[in-house]
């Protein structure tokens, strides 16, 4: 009853929230709705435009494209997800220790946090990925790299603040160790911020991920993957515009579904908007 | 309220102002170097009085403009910088060119040449028999590849001839010659530089600037021996990527498109300002497999070509852009085409049956087989990225072969990078376009590529056979024997499944119809000629 109430009072999260699952579901269940293998070439179907057997026509090597946007859907959620997991838990830990033990801790990793963000982000992924090789771990690798640091600073000014606190002092008084105060009493105090800025990070960290496929230090082929589908089309926008259309609708409306989802839960959680 | 959006109104009429203004600025820089052409055809105009310019978009593998670095020479020759002795016309004939004419002895051990008298280089140096020796003679000591043209004994100036005795004959010296490896440089000046500033050389045009990714730009040759140059600046402008040159030259940004593909067609099917050229071309598309590694066994590069259907990749893939291969030289040259018995064509129930005679199994239900001691078959295929079609013979090989069993993994890197993977024998497979008569005659092409010995055959490819068959052609004058021997070694090449031939492709040249003079010729060394001109 009262998820019922809280879904009502929330529509926008409701929405969105049902809109992710089905997103979800889309890349669990994508063997069971597309209608072809991705990657099973028919080279005499080249090219054909929308309509018929292909309901978004086929690429260069006749494959569905229908079918590869679909696959799509599986990289490009599992990769974004592995992403913001991998630096939501590298970036929050390593401000956490930063923030509570201060000193040579703090200056290294903060140091460290300062070199990375004075690249701009996407081109020092880029240089990253190209040394590591193209494929979608080292991409992920990649685009980690650059971005945990926005979650330390984060989880680093947070436990400042938390620390100041009298409840704090109270357990260190009463002999509480390290490990229990930073788990019970500063963790659960901040873990809504983050995970407030990582839900709003989705959609951007799924464009990132794009971004990199589409300039081939991702994704390799034949993986149906959105950046590395529009890159290919790209020889042919004049000829099959259909190779980009459809990969770019998926992009955009995932990045939006994830957006706003995100949007919605910093309604929800942030404190600091009421 | 009111006031904050007075105020973004502010700032954005600001902002459009301040672009405004700096995009003026750089249009006016630029048409003061010449280079840009967004604005050309008021330029073109403005500029016809002392001086015309025209921006040509070309993809550059060059990252020096040393000759005698790897291919770099073809860059020089095409750029209209450097000439050799001889080179081809539009039909591929040989004709003279800093030489006038030439002779040789009955047994072809002995090549005079007779130069051209009056020939300045473009800093105004005198072009003598002298400077011509010396030349030739920094490009032997520089360049690996001039084994494989000729075996030079001595190199002696008489007059104006200029007289090579050879240790090996050869029947087509001229040809050899005319490859833009052998250009000629004044080497009297300081080349500690010519990286960066290029070779001083004989052409219609000479190297103003150069940087390797983005142009080159090169200034009419003052002193230049055949007639007068129409252009006074020519922008040698790189763009590697094919929808971009495309676009540049829909946009007027470049003149003339090199490299564009049947797929940019019909991007021009209503654009009667473009004239479209195409050709039947001498290029071949092929991939060496290295037979150092898992593609030592012949049984796997046979399955492997056996799994390739190339006539549809041509056909529908390439939309006919290409002619389906299967032997070194393609049948625009008369050596044969159809008379090669290809035991190899297209069939996949035999090639999953030679696979299974070769003991590659999949014993782990991946779908793709294992090598014969159990270990993972993955055969790393290099590709570049500079000739769109490359990647889609790539993909389309690695489809097919998924099919039959075989794991394919695609590397695609830079011209650059694949030069050094291939030096370093770094593949299993490694892409490769050229041009099979550089010489005029395929027989530097096929000696270059699968002559045990040669520097370039990284891949290992080793036939006693071969070797000997071209050795006798070295040595043979008679048309139709040498048709015979070539005919004989593609043969070999072919029954030891040595090379996957993809195709020979149409190639295509689109120019705006305010240039004129622009021509293709089969032997693609030629880009920017002395004829190329800007329309009355």
């Amino acid at each position: 009853m009262k998820v019922i109430q809280f879904l009502k009072e929330h529509r926008q999260f409701t929405l969105f929230g049902v809109l992710a699952i089905g997103v979800m579901l889309v890349a669990v269940f994508a063997p069971f709705l597309a209608p072809k293998d991705p990657l099973d070439a028919v080279m005499s179907d080249s090219l054909l435009p929308p309509g018929g057997e292909y309901l978004c026509g086929t690429d260069k090597l006749g494959r569905d494209v229908l079918s590869r946007v679909i696959y799509g859907t599986r990289t490009s959620l599992i990769m974004t997800l592995c992403l913001v997991l991998v630096i939501f838990v590298v970036g929050t830990t390593l401000g956490v220790l930063a923030g509570y033990f201060g000193g040579m801790i703090d200056g290294l990793i903060m140091r460290i946090a300062d070199m990375m963000i004075s690249f701009p982000g996407l081109v020092l992924a880029i240089a990253i990925a190209g040394m590591l090789g193209p494929n979608m771990v080292n991409a992920v690798i990649a685009i980690a790299v650059v971005s945990w640091t926005k979650y330390a600073r984060l989880a680093r000014s947070l436990v400042l603040r938390i620390r100041k606190n009298v409840y704090i002092e109270a357990a260190v008084v009463t002999g509480t160790t390290t490990p229990k105060i930073l788990l019970r009493y500063i963790l659960p105090n901040m873990v809504t911020t983050l995970i407030v800025t990582a839900a709003a990070d989705i959609g951007t960290m799924m464009l990132e991920l794009a971004s990199l496929s589409f300039l081939g230090f991702g994704a390799t082929a034949p993986t149906p993957e959105w950046g590395l589908m529009l890159n290919e089309g790209r020889t042919y926008l004049a000829k099959a515009p259909w190779l980009m259309t459809y990969p770019g609708i998926a992009i955009i409306i995932v990045v939006v579904i994830f957006n706003m989802l995100g949007d919605s839960i910093r309604d929800i959680l942030d404190p600091r908007q009421e | 309220m009111k006031c904050k959006i007075v105020k973004k109104l502010t700032i954005g009429i600001l902002t459009v102002a301040v672009t405004a203004v700096l995009a003026t600025g750089c249009g006016g820089n630029s048409s003061d170097a010449g280079t840009e052409s967004g604005d050309s055809e008021a330029q073109g105009t403005l500029d016809s009085g002392e001086g015309k310019s025209i921006t040509i978009g070309v993809t550059s593998f060059a990252d020096t403009l040393e000759p005698t670095e790897q291919y770099f020479s073809w860059v020089i020759s095409r750029y209209g910088i450097g000439e050799c002795l001889a080179r081809f016309d539009e039909k591929g004939e040989m004709v003279p060119c800093l030489a006038e004419s030439w002779e040789n002895s009955e047994d072809g051990m002995t090549w005079t040449f007779k130069l051209r008298e009056g020939v300045k280089f473009s800093n105004g140096n005198e072009m003598t028999p002298e400077a011509v020796k010396a030349s030739l003679e920094r490009t032997i000591e520089k360049s690996d590849r001039v084994p494989e043209f000729f075996d030079l004994s001595s190199l002696t100036v008489d007059g104006q001839n200029l007289i090579f005795q050879l240790n090996r004959a050869n029947a087509n010296m001229a040809g050899s010659l005319a490859d833009p490896l052998f250009l000629i440089m004044d080497t009297s000046v300081d080349d500690s530089n010519i990286e960066m500033e290029g070779p001083v050389c004989t052409g219609p045009y000479a190297v103003e600037s150069f940087s390797p990714t983005d142009a080159c730009v090169v200034v009419k040759n003052e002193y230049y021996w055949d007639g007068e140059v129409p252009l006074e600046r020519v922008t040698l402008k790189c763009v590697d990527d094919q929808t971009t040159r495309s676009m540049a030259l829909q946009t007027g940004e470049i003149d003339i498109a090199y490299n564009l593909k049947t797929e940019n067609l019909v991007e021009f099917e209503e654009n009667d300002e473009i004239e479209i050229q195409n050709l039947q071309s001498l290029r071949s598309t092929y991939a060496f497999m290295n037979q150092n590694g898992a593609l030592k066994d012949l049984k796997l590069r046979q399955a492997f070509l056996r799994g390739l259907d190339k006539e549809t990749y041509c056909a529908n893939l390439l939309s006919g852009g290409a002619t389906p291969g299967k032997a070194p030289v393609p049948p625009t040259l008369d050596f044969g085409f159809d008379e090669l018995k290809d035991e190899n064509s297209y069939n996949p129930e035999s090639a999953k049956a030679l696979l299974q005679e070769g003991g590659y199994l999949d014993k782990d239900g991946d779908g793709f087989v294992e090598m014969p001691d159990g270990s993972p078959l993955e055969l790393s295929f290099v590709i570049y990225t500079s000739r769109e079609e490359l990647g889609v013979y790539a993909q389309a090989a690695q489809a097919s072969l998924k099919e039959i069993g075989i794991n394919v993994k695609l590397n695609t890197v830079s011209y650059e990078t694949l030069l050094d993977m291939r030096d370093s024998g770094q593949y299993d497979l490694l892409i490769w376009n050229v041009l099979v008569a550089n010489t005029g005659d395929p027989e530097n092409y096929l000696r270059e590529n699968w002559y045990s010995s040669s520097v370039n055959n990284t891949a290992g490819y080793g036939n006693a056979e071969v070797d000997r068959l071209l050795d006798e052609l070295a040595a043979t004058f008679d048309e139709s024997t040498r048709k015979e021997l070539v005919m004989q070694i593609e043969q070999q090449i072919m029954d030891d499944a040595a090379t996957v031939f993809f195709g020979y492709e149409t190639t295509y040249l689109f120019s705006n119809k305010r240039v004129t003079g622009v021509h293709m010729y089969p032997m693609d060394y030629y880009w920017l000629t002395k004829d190329i001109a800007l329309a009355e």
